[in-house]
């Protein structure tokens, strides 16, 4: 996902209607999630440092999203995200930890959107060829899937990264791309769906990662869209809530996932936009900001930035539009 | 970072000072710990003590993945460190050398995989650990390891049948085991058998369990491709599979899990999947007559469960996939529009797709060429029964029928500068009403709506009724079976009862066909 670059990308219906008492804590989101990188005193703050990085992106998207892009010190940021680099250029969660395939498509991203890819090339650091070779080394190229690390755990999570990242850098002909779309193939299901891997259940995480690469890889034309479309619509539970696989408990994660999906896909409207942005906002703190996975639980900035994404893809006013991608 | 069902507030936010240096002396140890297997990791110092610290740090934070790895170089080293031992008797001493750390570090896993079930790095470490094993060790040992894994992932599936990690890792151990490099003579056991006898138990167990069902899906292809199936083998196990879902539906028509397996069995049907479908060649009429039991299946369900929006979405999808293998015009694609109408009803969440399955539909639902077969019974008190045979378009108005049977009776009237209120009652009714006296009582099945509006014109003879055409009332499913009744002049009761319908030239003629 990135920030929308032009007009005509992203964005549903205008036409959102949601009940006076429910509105988007704007200021309040804001300053949860500046306040986050202030928490070292707490044992949380170091439980969860191998998700840093990813942290600083689902914050900075969220912070755009909100129209409140300078709430984070650019170059602070950047910074940070430097001192994650590896020699071999690939990104680890924080600095000391191993690079892996989430890490490097996270500060690609991040770099994207503060516009500072070009911070890669000059510094004594590996460039941006260096990442890009650090990504493409990571695709099997018999099967066309994508490794996690030099451990070599393959998911489709990483092959949907690995595509994004390249594709921000420009450098998507360091890789098979048809290899890649062939290997997306094998991972779908005769539901429409697809798995994180050949044979595995369909999952709105993964379908969203599938979708998106072939979005990226312009074959869009391979989705079976009214079927995927149809399981889609279905995760969406009575208090408009979504779910990632059938009998699950709805999540705001996944109105990210599955409303992205349904708008790669043209599908949007399968859904009822109201009843799902009615219950985002319900899983607000509307008092520290922050969004959670459900109402009344702990948020976090994962489920803040997801819920704002969903938001701004429903097309909830005064959200800046996202690219479903 | 990302907390799942934590409930707001319940967090250990430190409130006393006490709280606070608890909290500090805790952090103060945490990070001590990942200091100390960094450094361990950093100065080479693969020992079985920087082992144990990680073992430590990991039962903390299992989701420290830069800790599995070092995990993995640490073990790594062990394995070449055992393979340069001792000259003699190296192979059988390093074996049994390997075959211990694998044990043991398998044996670490598992209380961490009771409590985290949900964490991806402790899954791959575990897969990474059994590579090594295949890598390291001869086939039948390797196997052993590999095999023991079936039962723990069998316990934790049976703890959380929906583990999505767990059944993810279900089919890797068993791809593994049937793969060549895992071959010995011993291993000729029908693994995939078993896996599909697997899903079977936890369907039973449960049948709302999607991740069964799907994996039962994607075993089916694979047992039939090595048992050597042929054809007729093939069409046994679908005819058995469609059995199954039928009785898993007639218990659970509300369960979008056997929906889901159900519209994968249709795959079979579809030109587009069959090839991949467990009966791939199947003839084109062979496909229709499948489609059309279906259809008659479930429609069955939808006595007694009229709010079940799930058996109107599988009646339309097979009335498309019908309509793919045969374009002619058949018996239920008249229903559709009205099944679609219930789906806005019962699933208003939803609306947006079911008003788009109308574009789709419209060419199941064009009446044009259509005519009904009708029966015209006259009612009196004496007998005999006087009745006529009437050829009808599907999209004449009741009023031209009227006018039409009528004259087919020999009693041609002008009704033209007639009073509207002449206009007969129409009503849908259920069951025997040939007893004229109990008419206005029986049950009314069908609200009549007119082309202009929303009345409902079931018990009153309403004016609009004249705008009503045929294929409204006789398409429509809630119709089926039953028979219109309708009263005129007060003491002449008709009963119209649809015999069949017919494909034909358009053509708006009323012919009588004869009568008695
Ligand atoms: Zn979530």
């Amino acid at each position: 996902m990135s920030l929308v670059s032009g007009p005509g990308r992203g964005g549903g219906a205008s036409t959102v209607h949601v009940p006076d008492e429910l509105k988007l804590v704007v200021e309040n989101h804001v300053e949860y999630i500046k306040s986050l990188d202030t928490r070292q005193d707490e044992l949380e703050y170091w439980l969860t440092e191998h998700l840093r990085l990813n942290g600083v992106y689902w914050g900075l998207t969220a912070l755009h999203l909100l129209g409140h892009p300078q709430a984070l010190p650019r170059d602070a940021t950047v910074d940070f995200v430097l001192s994650c680099q590896h020699e071999n250029g690939g990104f680890g969660a924080a600095p000391g930890h191993d690079a892996h395939m989430l890490y490097t498509v996270s500060a690609v991203q991040i770099l994207g959107t503060v516009d500072a890819l070009e911070q890669l090339d000059p510094c004594d650091k590996a460039g941006k060829e260096k990442v890009g070779k650090y990504i493409a080394d990571l695709q099997n190229r018999e099967t066309g899937s994508f490794a996690g690390d030099q451990w070599g755990e393959t998911d489709t999570r990483f092959l949907y990264g690995a595509l994004n990242a390249l594709s921000l850098l420009h450098m998507l002909h360091l890789v098979d791309v048809p290899k890649a779309v062939n290997y997306i193939q094998v991972c779908a299901n005769f539901d429409g769906g697809y798995g994180v891997s050949p044979g595995a259940e369909s999952h709105a995480g993964q379908i969203f990662t599938c979708v998106g690469a072939l979005a990226i890889a312009g074959r869009l034309d391979l989705v079976d869209k009214d079927r995927l479309g149809g399981w889609l619509s279905e995760r969406q539970l009575p208090n408009g809530g979504l779910n990632g696989r059938p009998e699950k408990l709805e999540d705001v994660c996944y109105s990210w996932w599955v409303v992205s999906s349904l708008a790669m896909i043209d599908r949007l409207h399968w859904i009822d936009g109201d009843k799902l942005v009615q219950f985002i906002l319900r899983c607000q703190d509307p008092e520290k900001g922050g969004i959670a996975d459900r109402p009344g639980d702990m948020v976090d900035v994962f489920h803040t930035h997801f819920g704002i994404a969903g938001l701004s893809l429903i097309g909830f006013p005064g959200l800046i539009e996202v690219d479903p991608i | 970072m990302a907390s799942h069902g934590v409930l707001r507030g319940s967090g250990v936010q430190p409130v006393t000072d006490q709280d606070r240096r608890r909290e500090q002396q805790k952090i103060k140890e945490y990070k001590g710990l990942v200091d100390s297997v960094n450094d361990g990791i950093r100065e080479h110092q693969f020992t079985n003590e920087t082992l144990e610290l990680t073992s430590k740090l990991l039962k903390w934070n299992p989701e420290y993945y830069t800790i599995w790895n070092h995990r993995r170089l640490i073990l790594r080293n062990q394995f070449e460190h055992e393979s340069l031992q001792g000259p003699e008797d190296a192979d059988i001493l390093r074996g049994e050398a390997v075959i211990n750390i694998i044990s043991d570090d398998l044996a670490f896993l598992v209380p961490l995989l009771r409590k985290f079930p949900k964490c991806y790095w402790i899954w791959d470490y575990r897969l990474w650990l059994l590579e090594e094993s295949t890598r390291l060790l001869p086939a039948l040992q390797a196997r052993g390891f590999w095999q023991q894994e079936l039962a723990l992932v069998g316990k934790m599936l049976s703890l959380d049948s929906r583990n999505f990690l767990g059944w993810g890792y279900r089919r890797t151990v068993v791809s593994v085991l049937e793969s060549t490099a895992l071959q010995t003579e011993r291993s000729s056991t029908d693994l995939i058998g078993q896996e599909f006898e697997y899903t079977t138990k936890m369907i039973n167990s449960n049948l709302s369990n999607f991740s069964a069902w799907h994996n039962r899906s994607k075993l089916i292809p694979r047992l039939l491709d090595k048992r050597k199936a042929d054809h007729g083998a093939r069409r046994q196990l679908l005819d058995e599979e469609l059995a199954l879902i039928e009785r898993a539906l007639w218990a659970g028509s509300e369960d979008q899990s056997l929906w889901f397996y159900h519209q994968c069995l249709m795959c079979t049907f579809e030109p587009k999947y069959a090839a991949e479908s467990m009966v791939p060649d199947l003839t084109q009429s062979e496909r229709l007559i499948y489609v059309r039991d279906e259809i008659v299946k479930v429609r069955a369900m939808l006595d007694g469960a009229e709010d079940c929006k799930w058996i109107y979405q599988s009646l339309i999808n097979l009335s498309l996939l019908y309509h793919k293998l045969d374009s002619t015009w058949f018996e239920e694609a008249s229903h559709v529009n009205d099944y679609i109408d219930e789906l806005v009803k019962l699933d208003p969440l939803r609306a947006g797709r079911w008003n788009d399955f109308k574009s789709q539909t419209m060419m199941l639902t064009n009446a044009t060429g259509q005519h009904f077969l009708l029966q015209v019974t006259l009612l009196k008190t004496s007998n005999p029964v006087v009745s006529r045979l009437l050829s009808a378009p599907a999209n004449i108005t009741f009023w031209e029928l009227h006018e039409a049977s009528e004259a087919c009776f020999g009693w041609t009237r002008n009704f033209i500068g007639e009073e509207e209120s002449d206009f007969p009652k129409f009503m849908v009714v259920k069951g025997n009403t040939f007893e004229a006296e109990r008419v206005e009582s029986l049950d009314v099945l069908l609200d009549l709506v007119s082309e202009g509006g929303d009345s409902d014109v079931n018990t009153d003879g309403f004016p609009s009724m004249k705008y009503v055409r045929l294929h409204e009332v006789l398409n429509n499913f809630r119709f089926r079976e039953n028979l219109i009744n309708y009263a005129y002049d007060e003491s002449f009761f008709h009963v119209i009862q649809v015999l069949g319908r017919s494909v034909g030239k358009p053509s708006d003629r009323i012919v009588c066909l004869g009568g008695q």
